[in-house]
């Protein structure tokens, strides 16, 4: 009881403070000049083949849609609001609208408020917030549309959760850290337990520290360093649910590379399965932005205590990049991937224990990575 | 509030660096013990799974304002507390969640393939859901008869659910030395009727079929004859519905009285809306029947309708209605009983992708579909029928006393009388192995084949291995579900009796 009363009152008044702290200069009539606006969406639509041992089959498919809107007064406040696109029906489930339609839903809704502290920007976030861990890595990641991170992809994070958060960024973003207190139901359930979730993530982009920014190839690069420990539990049972991450990536115009691990205890349901994941990815482009390659590896070991419980999958391939600019004040993307994947596990792994044929695929797709950012008044977060 | 622009930041990198390390550590600090993790692992994951198994009738509760969903989920929890079978028989969520997870004491299996990991599942055979037909043709006959949980998956997740199903059943009797063996000796039993059965379907021979006669044992024997006592009585219609003024109209009240705080049998009137679901279904219904033209015009005309409580374990919350309707003539005599039941969705094996994703409209659709499959004919039942009215999906068929279940409750009764013994129900055992050899072997792959061949490829020339894997298997797995059980009363002791779940305050009508 003592924990929850203390959390009301600190998000009451860290809001509070980082509101009424913004700038009092700020006359009433140029209010409606400091609010700026971003509409944003993304879209993956595929072709794919798949062939599994018995059965093969290929479809045209869209994995994900989302549609972004943020509003913000200059910098101290604002709103973030992401819907995304997808089938009402889970797999196998025939509960679905009207068949199994495609549907909108909200997928993140977050108000913040931020204050300019020392060295940096301390901002806090309440509603349907982004996973912090999520949030840190995706960033330097840029082939989602191929593949989400492992992090996500392997069960181990959730996109968003109902919560809040603060962020600290220090010194241009080089030291970042971040705090969330979430449901830990994710963005399926309403909250099944009394316990939160609590996640903290610590981010270092080391090069942020150098008086210039570092070059490649005549474009700007970025290495970035995360670490995060989540006290976790799941369900009405409460279900152990921690996590311990880390990730180091470097990032370019032309190059990519980067690595996450993921340490779960707990996984599945299962409070005392410990489980583990292992994702690497490098991409290239071959000096133009006409042709490139890429390299994604996947581990997954979904119960460390016995011997081949692993999954694995390896994604090859090439792209192109159509469009690649920055327009409207953002970056817009229009890529094409042509790639292979192919995945296998090992003989205690589920789905079914004993017969590791079972899970082996391989899968040809061709998939198209969409990314629109149009951002009207923007100004850039000063040291960001 | 100026910004300071900081050309360099070397000179307080380490002040920095430290400071940041610093607030890290005292989160990771604030971080520890927030979520209030459960004790006991396998505790947590049983109150999980069984509220994910239920969750749409959870869902039910905020909008509901006589409060009927919660009461019904409560006494079905109630239930499955007090009595193992029954515990079994509502947890086929958690027996499939441990097999595809290899968790709770189970073990690989050596014997499945990809194509044997796709076949038309029963999805839950187990002794209770072994049953009596009166067919179109006339005969009796003896075949599965739940298919709530049928599925495209994999063979041996059938096998082990019909072995676990009687080695609960022996453990609910509580069989004395030296018969206990016996229990042991099931698990053989049903595996080696099983792989006997298969390998001779492959070699050509007939399907086994279950007629009333000595050869099938004392309990088979027993099933057939009360079904024809019953089912030529017509007791069904004597059970649910009275004739008054000449008119046939429904029986509202307790047919069978409750125990313990459990519905056994009672039935009660439909609101309004309820009414208009089953006339649209009513109307519906024929055109998903084998063979329309078995029935007359006027056949399916509306009489009355009532809704019925406390039947099954697993649909014990779920509705289920009878429909009286006119029959062949104007007669009180040859009047039909149709039983109404929701169909929810089979649990789902992660991991198994189907291609296409959905091959069924609805679930109702699919168990209709499957249990066609897998009978020994179509023809089993000519009332089997399914209709959909979006988002609920409903399986009809007549309610008549020529369908009879095996009843574990039964067996122990006349166990304990001594004019059963342990023998007539490892006997039992072994004709269920053949009933399941025969089903696979007929069901569809959804590659299209049967699982006949792709069954006997994997199976022959290795008869000791896969009745040794499967003993092995019931070895832990039996005295797992039965902890599991015991487990149970426990939790709802400590939690509450929907294990701790809360439907939010404040959703729905109450906002």
């Amino acid at each position: 009881m003592m924990t929850r009363c203390l959390f009301f009152l600190c998000t009451f008044f860290l809001f509070q403070g980082l509101v009424f702290s913004a700038p009092a200069e700020t006359k009433k009539d140029n209010f409606l000049q400091d609010i700026h606006l971003r509409l944003m969406g993304r879209t993956f639509p595929s072709f794919h083949a798949t062939w599994l041992p018995n059965q093969d089959f290929n479809e045209f498919e869209v994995h994900e849609s989302v549609l972004g809107l943020d509003a913000g007064w200059s910098h101290y406040v604002g709103v973030s609001l992401r819907f995304e696109i997808l089938r009402s029906a889970q797999p196998q489930s025939l509960f679905g609208i009207d068949g199994d339609s495609y549907i909108l839903r909200l997928q993140r809704a977050w108000g913040y408020a931020r204050y300019y502290l020392w060295i940096g920007w301390l901002e806090g976030r309440f509603g349907l917030i982004p996973d912090p861990w999520i949030d840190a890595v995706r960033p330097h990641y840029r082939m989602r549309g191929l593949r989400a991170l492992l992090s996500e992809s392997g069960d181990f994070f959730e996109q968003s959760d109902l919560g809040a958060s603060v962020h600290f960024r220090a010194l241009r973003g080089a030291i970042q850290v971040g705090f969330s207190l979430t449901n830990g139901e994710g963005l399926n359930r309403a909250e099944q337990n009394n316990g939160k979730n609590s996640t903290v993530v610590l981010s270092i982009l080391p090069l942020r520290f150098l008086k210039n920014p570092l070059k490649l190839w005549g474009d700007n690069a970025e290495i970035s360093i995360h670490a995060a420990y989540r006290d976790g539990s799941i369900g009405t049972g409460s279900a152990r649910n921690h996590r311990i991450a880390t990730a180091a990536t470097f990032t370019s115009r032309h190059l990519d590379i980067g690595l996450e691990y993921i340490y779960a205890m707990g996984w599945s349901n299962l409070a005392d399965r410990v489980a583990d994941g292992l994702g690497v990815w490098a991409r290239g482009s071959f000096g133009t932005r006409w042709i490139g390659a890429f390299v994604r590896y996947d581990r997954q070991n979904t119960n460390v205590e016995i011997e081949e419980a692993i999954r694995q999958r390896v994604s090859v391939g090439l792209y192109s990049d159509f469009l690649d600019a920055q327009m409207f004040q953002g970056n817009q993307r229009f890529r094409l991937y042509l790639a292979y994947q192919y995945e296998t596990q090992g003989k205690n792994a589920m789905p079914l224990p004993g017969v590791p044929q079972v899970a082996e695929a391989h899968r040809v797709m061709v998939l198209l990575s969409i990314y629109l950012d149009a951002r009207f008044n923007h100004k850039p977060l000063p040291h960001s | 509030m100026p910004i300071k622009q900081t050309q360099s930041f070397s000179p307080t990198l380490c002040k920095m660096a430290f400071f940041g390390g610093l607030l890290f550590l005292v989160l990771l600090g604030v971080c520890v013990g927030c979520s209030s993790p459960s004790l006991e692992p396998r505790d947590a994951y049983l109150r999980n799974l069984l509220i994910e198994d239920n969750w749409p009738l959870l869902r039910r509760i905020p909008e509901e304002m006589d409060g009927k969903s919660r009461r019904l989920l409560e006494e079905k929890l109630l239930l499955m507390s007090q009595e193992m079978y029954a515990y079994f028989r509502g947890t086929v969520i958690v027996y499939l969640r441990d097999q595809t997870m290899l968790y709770g004491n189970t073990t690989p299996t050596a014997f499945g393939s990809p194509d044997s990991s796709y076949i038309g599942l029963v999805g839950d055979p187990h002794p209770e859901n072994i049953g009596t037909y009166k067919a179109i043709d006339g005969s009796q006959r003896i075949d599965f008869n739940d298919f709530d949980a049928a599925m495209y998956g994999p063979f041996i997740f059938d096998v082990r659910r019909l072995i676990l199903g009687y080695w609960i059943a022996a453990q609910k009797v509580g069989l004395r030395p030296p018969e206990k063996a016996v229990q042991d000796a099931l698990a053989s039993s049903i595996t080696g009727a099983y792989f006997d059965e298969i390998m001779r379907l492959k070699e050509g021979g007939a399907p086994y079929l279950f007629r009333p006669s000595r050869q099938h044992g004392v309990l088979i024997e027993d099933m057939f004859a009360r079904a024809k006592r019953d089912g030529d009585a017509n007791e069904d219609l004597s059970d649910y519905t009275r004739i008054q003024d000449n008119k046939r109209v429904m029986f509202h009240g307790v047919v069978e009285a409750d125990t313990n705080g459990i519905i056994n049998d009672r039935v009660g009137p439909l609101d309004a809306q309820e009414e208009r679901l089953l006339r649209e279904i009513l109307r519906i219904y024929p055109t998903s029947l084998l063979k329309p033209s078995l029935f007359p015009k006027g056949y399916f005309t509306w009489k009355a309708a009532s809704q019925r409580f406390g039947s099954g374990v697993s649909s014990y919350p779920r509705l289920r209605y009878y429909i009286l309707v006119e029959g062949a003539s104007a007669s009180l005599d040859d009047d039909i009983l149709l039983e109404v039941k929701e169909v929810a969705e089979p649990p789902s094996l992660p991991g198994f992708p189907l291609f296409p994703k959905q091959t069924f409209r609805d679930n109702a659709e699919r168990v209709v579909w499957i249990q066609r499959q897998l009978q020994e004919d179509a023809e089993d039942d000519a009332f089997l029928g399914n209709v959909s009215i979006s988002p609920m999906a409903f399986r009809i068929r007549q309610r008549i006393k020529y369908q009879k279940n095996f009843s574990v409750s039964r067996f122990l009764e006349k166990y304990q009388e001594k004019k059963w013994r342990a023998e007539d129900l490892r006997i039992f055992a072994q004709e269920a192995g053949k009933l399941l050899a025969r089903t696979h072997a007929k069901a569809p792959t959804l590659q299209g084949g049967k699982g006949l061949e792709v069954i006997a490829k994997l199976l022959e020339g290795k008869r000791e291995r896969f009745i040794q894997e499967q003993e092995d298997f019931i070895r832990r797995y039996g005295p797992q579900t039965q902890k599991d059980f015991q487990q149970l009363s426990h939790l709802l002791d400590r939690y509450g009796a929907l294990l701790g779940y809360q439907a939010a305050p404040w959703t729905s009508s109450t906002r």
